[in-house]
């Protein structure tokens, strides 16, 4: 199966977030695997950690999994600020 | 969007109640605090705490009246307003993180309360301000913060790489030999060092997928319950590996009776990590330390999920490649067993000038423990001999062949088939009584003038004759061998005049344990038996016939027996002589 890899935008943040969670979750609507490229998104607010929670949420409930590529360093921190590190799988390439 | 810019007096802002226009604002508002001469840093700390204020004033806000920011910059730090004209809420005094760590909303407030210095909600009439402010950052704290940044990377860096020579190292022990448990022993404590946890455990599912058995610990020998029932959710470690998902403990957590960390006492946390290969969940590897709260880093969190992962993935794969090892040893030890069985049989059964007979054996598996003899006795009699040991396999095997050992070596009396019955029993009830164990058996002794017939059975099914319409039953029977230390059995004789067939057989071919419909059946069988007398068919062509109509029922069924039987005919009845082999072994 391959894995569905979505590039997210610049900024993912509340006047963003949820148009991009409409196309992305039509996108992997029939994955069991996806993966979030995070290595472009400057900003991410508390929308944006949202919408990665309701696709996360979502493969979850078919058995698949999210995974998070390259966050940047304020991402990153940002995650571990609000604890989503335990729930998010994330990879550093 | 209105803006006023000026450098003495800040900055003043008037935007729309929209997600749009207070991205639009957030991002001018940013600009100018980059004039103010903060660091890309500062600059996108304020930008987020500005993208939450915003988000929660147009979220929750009723009002579509304009948004209003002040900003304002000292020497020392900065302070922005945000005004909205909505009835406003009641600002928590502690805002906090959703209880539940997947909930989509409800971190806005605790974002802003972390990364500000100063906060201050004031909720008025129509109108409502939230000021905040931060210190400013100097140029050695702008210093600071790149180093922070460099620790960072180093950090997930040198995760990576711990995590990778890890692996290597790992592997490379694998491949030695070393026992599965003492390798996950010796694991578990290494994890232990590097995440500076105080105890580790791992669990692997059982064969069945009911539970989670204890594997290894660090330190060795802490398990306190060997077995966990995946049935029970309340147990944190079976609702990880339910859920597939991480599940996180505390001094806040409230532990089932049943779930072995509250036998740690209250003051635990940690995490319980499911272990999973090709989407199977295989085990659950769960750290803690003995403390009430824990917060280890992402990248401490992140070595221990790829150590476990690979740990529990390795042993799987070991513990495949063990099994896969065995079930070949006792592929061949069947197969070896079998051709042993099929050498005790005999080439042919004897045929007589007043007699003729055919049989079959059908073997389920590698090896059955159904037994058929045909003897030409001394006194120009025939000894034919049909036994079933009970269960499958080598043990069934190697009865069967003791059985016919001992038959052989009694033939003296095989003209007397009671009283053979009872030598035989007395000879292997011991050793069948201690692998409680036993057999049935028919034994059916004809003349030489195929005049008479001496039956003796031990808990065997009837023998059954047929004359044209008649069918009668040789029930002669006793205990099974094996089942009663000094057995005695009954033997009867018949008159065969008048008798055309005889048909011995194992209950494997009247199936009694088969569902009502499915197999062949007693009536049935006395269906085919008189239709083959009043046909006079002989022994071959009966034989033959016989198995087919039992493969036709076998394949419907299912049948999961070995299936033996014997057809005598008399010669007086027959028309030809049989033209093919008179025994025939056939294996599923």
């Amino acid at each position: 199966m391959n894995i569905n890899t979505v590039t997210a935008p610049d900024e993912l943040c509340s006047s963003t977030s949820r148009a991009w969670k409409d196309r992305v979750a039509q996108s992997i609507a029939d994955q069991m695997e996806a993966s979030i490229d995070l290595s472009n998104t400057r900003f991410i607010d508390s929308s944006g950690l949202g919408v990665l929670l309701s696709l996360n949420k979502a493969l979850r409930a078919r058995g698949g999994v999210l995974k998070l590529f390259n966050p940047s360093a304020a991402v990153s921190q940002l995650i571990e600020l609000t604890r989503l590190h335990r729930v998010f799988d994330i990879i550093h390439a | 969007m209105t803006i006023n810019c000026q450098p003495s007096e800040g900055l003043h802002l008037d935007f729309q109640s929209s997600p749009g226009s207070a991205r639009e604002a957030v991002l001018a508002a940013t600009h100018w605090l980059r004039t103010q001469g903060l660091s890309p840093e500062e600059c996108q700390t304020w930008e987020l705490v500005l993208a939450e204020a915003t988000s929660n004033a147009v979220t929750h806000s009723n009002s579509k009246s304009p948004l209003r920011f002040h900003a304002f910059g000292t020497a020392t730090s900065i302070e922005i307003q945000l005004i909205d004209r909505s009835s406003g809420f009641d600002w928590p005094d502690e805002p906090v993180l959703p209880e539940d760590d997947e909930s989509e909303a409800g971190r806005g407030l605790f974002i802003i309360q972390q990364l500000t210095d100063q906060l201050c909600y004031l909720r008025g009439r129509g109108e409502n301000l939230l000021r905040m402010s931060r210190a400013r950052r100097t140029a050695k704290a702008k210093a600071e913060d790149l180093s922070a940044t460099l620790d960072l990377m180093t950090g997930e860096v040198t995760s990576c790489y711990e995590t990778l020579a890890n692996i290597f190292r790992l592997s490379a022990e694998a491949a030695h030999d070393v026992p599965p448990v003492a390798l996950a022993a010796k694991w578990l404590e290494e994890l232990r060092q590097i995440s500076g946890a105080d105890f580790l455990s791992l669990r692997m599912l059982t064969p069945d997928g009911s539970q989670l058995a204890a594997f290894a610990t660090a330190p060795a020998d802490s398990f306190t319950t060997a077995f966990i029932d995946l049935g029970n959710t309340n147990i944190i470690e079976s609702r990880a590996a339910i859920q597939k998902q991480d599940q996180w403990f505390d001094g806040f957590s409230v532990f089932d009776q049943a779930d072995p960390l509250s036998y740690r006492g209250s003051a635990v946390s940690g995490i319980a990590h499911p272990l999973e290969t090709g989407g199977q969940v295989i085990g659950v590897l769960t750290l803690g330390v003995c403390r009430a709260q824990w917060e280890p880093k992402a990248r401490e969190i992140n070595v221990v999920r790829s150590l476990g992962d690979f740990l529990g993935t390795l042993l799987h794969s070991l513990r495949s490649r063990d099994e896969a090892t065995h079930s070949r040893l006792i592929k061949r030890e069947l197969q070896i067993a079998a051709d042993i069985q099929r050498s005790l049989l005999p080439a042919e059964l004897p045929q007589s000038a007043t007699l003729q007979c055919a049989g079959h054996l059908t073997t389920v598996g590698e090896v059955g423990g159904d037994f058929l003899d045909g003897i030409a006795l001394a006194d120009g009699g025939r000894l034919f001999v049909i036994a079933d040991v009970m269960g499958k396999g080598v043990p069934a095997a190697l009865f069967a062949t003791a059985f016919r050992s001992l038959l052989h070596s009694h033939l003296d009396l095989a003209t007397q088939p009671g009283e053979l019955m009872s030598r035989l029993s007395a000879s292997l009830f011991l050793e069948l009584d201690r692998a409680d164990m036993f057999i049935t058996v028919q034994l059916a002794y004809v003349s030489a003038d195929g005049l008479t017939l001496r039956a003796c059975s031990a808990g065997h099914g009837p023998l059954l004759l047929a004359g044209g319409d008649q069918i009668t039953e040789i029930s002669a029977d006793g205990p099974p061998i094996g089942v009663e230390e000094d057995a005695t059995y009954p033997q009867q004789e018949a008159d065969l005049n008048g008798i055309t067939h005889l048909l011995m057989h194992t209950d494997g071919l009247s199936d009694a344990t088969l569902p009502k419909g499915c197999g062949l059946g007693r009536d049935m069988l006395h269906h085919w038996l008189r239709a083959t007398s009043v046909e006079g068919i002989d022994a071959w062509s009966s034989r033959d016939s016989l198995l087919h109509m039992h493969s036709i029922y076998q394949d419907k069924a299912r049948a999961h027996d070995d299936a033996t039987f014997v057809v005598l005919v008399r010669a007086s009845a027959l028309l030809q002589q049989p033209k093919n082999r008179t025994l025939t072994h056939a294996h599923r």
